[in-house]
């Protein structure tokens, strides 16, 4: 037996023990859509308004911004980019996701097909794809316990976390949501404490802080960074805790072989699609270039 | 899965941009050994002769209709073999100065084989072309053009030894020809001796002797039958007839005479007295006959006594032989020599007959024996007369080669001294290694597009695994990778500059006569 399915095993046991939880609360299903059935369990903020508008989120404290060149060297795009391409393809797939969700926010998690491949450069630049619009707020979840990575993409440093949150019920939802420095666009890094993630993510407090992510804001659209799907089964248990499933397949990398297994791993309903990532790009040479 | 020409090349094109140092590597390391092969390579040169030739060979039309001799198809396969033929070899070895290191046996050997895998003999229509490649130009020089001299000599010698084989052979022939020629006559001639009847038509003349004989000797059958008939019936006639009449003696021709006139005197003497002179005149007649008639018994009494005094038989005068008889005694006996004389003929006949049918049988064996030797030796005298012709054609040939008048060969391109090597030189290994550099890297990138199961195409994903595919996204890089991937280049840049700055320096020196 793999450590893998010990994990999945017990995660299987500890997700009956939420549902039964949440059973208890409320005897709906749990599925995102129940999730925002779940409106009136969210314990914090509850003064805060539900409705959301540009004004409102031009209001949002973003914190200090980073600028053109900081973004260029943490490698996120920005609206002002000199090859703007691949902005263009991350807007491009942010209408894509909008599309394909009319008229309401989404949680959508993003996972790789291959080990040791991470989806966390994609995922921020996807979520800051979303931020590029001023009606639209996004949040970045660091799910990969074992190997967070938004932070160090970020270059910063945070204190507390998923894992933190999760742990100790004191911790409030907005002490681990931090600034970014990218205009409406927040983050929950993974946290300091690490322990069997699986627990973490089949817990009742996790569903209910997704819900309350989801819900609270409607024009919050939600991002999941997760381990590649085929080797963590933390990744597995989110997939129940999303809308839909955004495979990424590293360009030379993968086989076919497995990205049917992560599609099988993922379920055809959940997945949204894929996108074909790090594709090696060529410089553009310009003479004057070489010398500068 | 099949994918666009332009797919293909961009994916190539990323895979060589993020493994460019690998490719440079390679590139380096392919194009700095293939300069080092090439500037060690040795040169070659290669000077070329070619050689007209005849191919005629003169046994062919000498012995046309008579022998076919083996024709010379090969003139390459020809040439080689008398080119790389010891005698050739071991004087291009001493006269190309290879020898002059002493080398040994075995290391001569080596030379050999050596010079002659480095000669290339291409033999056309009637051409012959000689090349030899050598490191040195002046070797190559000298090698070919002794190689063609050598082989013209030789090729000149063995026309004048064919010529003389041919002229040999058929002299052989003619002797061996004119000898069986003799053997015949000879045997002819004792046949001759020994069958002197075997001349030819002989056996018709025989046929027609028998023919005639056994003719003759049924007439003379007949003949014998009738003679035996007649012979036959006269002895029947004989049996019958009277071998004796007893005829009249002159006594008794007396006494009838006397009797007839004492007749008339009788009836005289009824009409007359006895003194009428009839009566008297018939008196002495008949006085006289009986005087002669005494004489007559007395003569006859004394040739009796006469007779008996001597012992012998006294035929009386008038017992005679019948006529008749006599007649048929000497038909009988005529008749009894005409058997006998047919017996006689008819038994030669037989003998003679006899004799020809053993001619016959003679002559027919002979006539065999005579018709085979009569034939062999007008088969050997044709042959003979044939040859005879020919042998005085290749006493010509052999002769006009002898004086090289029939000079088969010829040196159309004389050898020359080779200014530029030929094969594979340095100019060939530069571009080859400066090609093979770009080459060789892309093309086992391109190997490994194609062998490796890793998804390097969007259509894959959209088409083979009937996935949606929702964008394509490159690698976001940041202004420091930029500056790397600038950094390496340049690397890279000065790196192929100095590649050439290699070439070019090794091509100077090349070229300088310095390596």
């Amino acid at each position: 037996m793999s450590k893998i399915e010990d994990a999945l095993n017990k995660a299987k046991k500890s997700r009956d023990n939420g549902l039964t939880s949440i059973k208890a609360v409320n005897s709906h299903e749990t599925s995102p859509s129940s999730l925002r059935s779940m409106i009136p369990l969210s314990t914090d903020d509850s003064g805060v308004q539900r409705e959301s508008s540009t004004k409102e989120i031009s209001l949002m404290d973003n914190g200090e911004i980073l600028d053109k060149k900081e973004l260029a060297e943490l490698k996120i795009i920005h609206s002002e980019m000199s090859d703007n391409k691949i902005a263009n393809t991350y807007r491009d797939l942010r209408t894509k996701l909008i599309q394909k969700n009319p008229g309401k926010n989404f949680i959508a998690m993003i996972t790789s097909c291959v080990p040791d491949q991470d989806s966390s450069p994609t995922t921020l630049n996807l979520a800051t794809a979303f931020s590029f619009d001023e009606s639209k707020t996004s949040l970045l979840i660091d799910c990969n316990l074992n190997n967070p990575k938004l932070d160090a993409l970020l270059n910063m440093e945070t204190d507390q976390g998923l894992t933190d949150y999760l742990e100790d019920n004191s911790i409030p939802v907005d002490s681990i949501m931090h600034k970014t420095g990218i205009k409406r666009l927040k983050t929950i890094p993974a946290g300091t404490a690490r322990e069997t993630a699986t627990e973490y993510f089949t817990s009742l407090r996790m569903r209910q802080l997704m819900s309350d992510l989801l819900t609270r804001y409607s024009d919050r659209y939600i991002f999941l960074d997760t381990a590649p799907i085929n080797e963590s089964a933390d990744t597995r248990i989110l997939v129940e805790l999303c809308d839909f499933v955004i495979l990424l397949v590293p360009y030379g990398m993968a086989t076919k072989g497995k990205v049917s297994a992560a599609v099988e791993a993922i379920g055809k309903d959940k997945l949204l699609g894929i996108v074909f990532n790090d594709k090696p790009k060529l410089p553009k040479f310009r003479f004057s270039n070489i010398f500068r | 899965m099949n994918f666009a020409f332009e797919d293909i090349i961009k994916v190539l094109a990323g895979e060589v941009f993020s493994r460019r140092n690998t490719v440079f590597a390679l590139f380096f390391i392919i194009s700095i050994s293939l300069l080092s092969v090439g500037s060690v390579w040795p040169k070659r040169y290669t000077s070329t002769s070619s050689i007209l030739a005849d191919a005629s060979d003169i046994l062919q039309p000498l012995m046309e209709g008579t022998a076919e001799a083996t024709r010379i198809n090969d003139q390459k396969g020809n040439a080689q073999e008398i080119i790389f033929g010891e005698k050739i070899m071991s004087q291009i070895l001493e006269e190309a100065g290879w020898l002059e290191d002493n080398p040994s046996e075995i290391e001569k050997a080596q030379l050999k084989e050596r010079i002659e895998n480095n000669i290339t003999i291409d033999g056309g229509k009637g051409l012959i072309k000689i090349s030899y490649r050598d490191s040195d130009p002046m070797r190559a020089y000298i090698t070919t053009k002794r190689i063609a001299e050598l082989f013209i000599e030789e090729g000149e010698n063995s026309k004048i030894n064919e010529s003389q084989a041919a002229y040999d052979f058929i002299e052989k022939q003619v002797n061996e020809y004119l000898e069986k020629l003799t053997k015949v006559e000879e045997q002819l001639r004792e046949f001759r001796s020994n069958n002197p009847d075997a001349r030819p038509g002989l056996e018709t003349e025989v046929a027609n002797r028998i023919t005639r004989l056994t003719g003759d000797i049924e007439k003379t059958h007949l003949e014998l039958r009738e003679a035996m008939i007649r012979s036959e019936s006269l002895k029947k006639q004989l049996s019958g007839e009277a071998a004796i009449t007893i005829s009249q003696s002159k006594e008794g021709q007396y006494r009838l005479k006397i009797a007839d006139l004492q007749e008339q005197l009788e009836t005289l003497r009824l009409d007359y007295q006895d003194t009428y002179p009839d009566i008297i005149r018939l008196k002495h007649r008949i006085e006289d006959l009986k005087l002669s008639m005494n004489a007559e018994i007395e003569v006859l009494n004394e040739a009796k006594s006469k007779a008996a005094s001597s012992g012998g038989v006294y035929m009386d005068e008038s017992i005679v032989l019948n006529p008749l008889y006599q007649k048929l005694r000497s038909d009988a006996s005529k008749s009894e020599t005409q058997i006998a004389t047919l017996h006689a003929r008819m038994n030669e006949m037989n003998k003679m007959l006899e004799n020809e049918y053993e001619r016959a049988k003679r002559i027919h064996g002979g006539e065999a024996s005579l018709a085979k030797l009569t034939r062999n030796y007008q088969v050997n005298q044709e042959i003979y007369q044939d040859l005879l012709h020919r042998m005085e054609r290749a006493r010509v040939s052999k002769n006009l080669d002898r004086e090289n008048q029939g000079l088969t060969f010829k040196i159309q391109e004389p050898a020359k001294i080779p200014l530029i090597p030929t094969g594979i030189r340095f100019l060939h290994f530069m571009i080859a290694g400066l090609i093979l550099g770009v080459m060789i890297p892309i093309g086992l990138i391109y190997f490994m597009i194609q062998v490796d199961p890793k998804i390097r195409f969007s259509q894959i994903i959209s088409k083979d695994l009937d996935l949606p595919l929702l964008a394509e996204i490159s690698v976001l890089s940041s202004q420091s990778d930029e500056r790397k991937i600038k950094n390496n280049f340049l690397f890279l840049g000065v790196g192929v500059i100095i590649v050439f700055i290699i070439y070019g320096y090794v091509s100077w020196l090349k070229i300088t006569g310095q390596l």
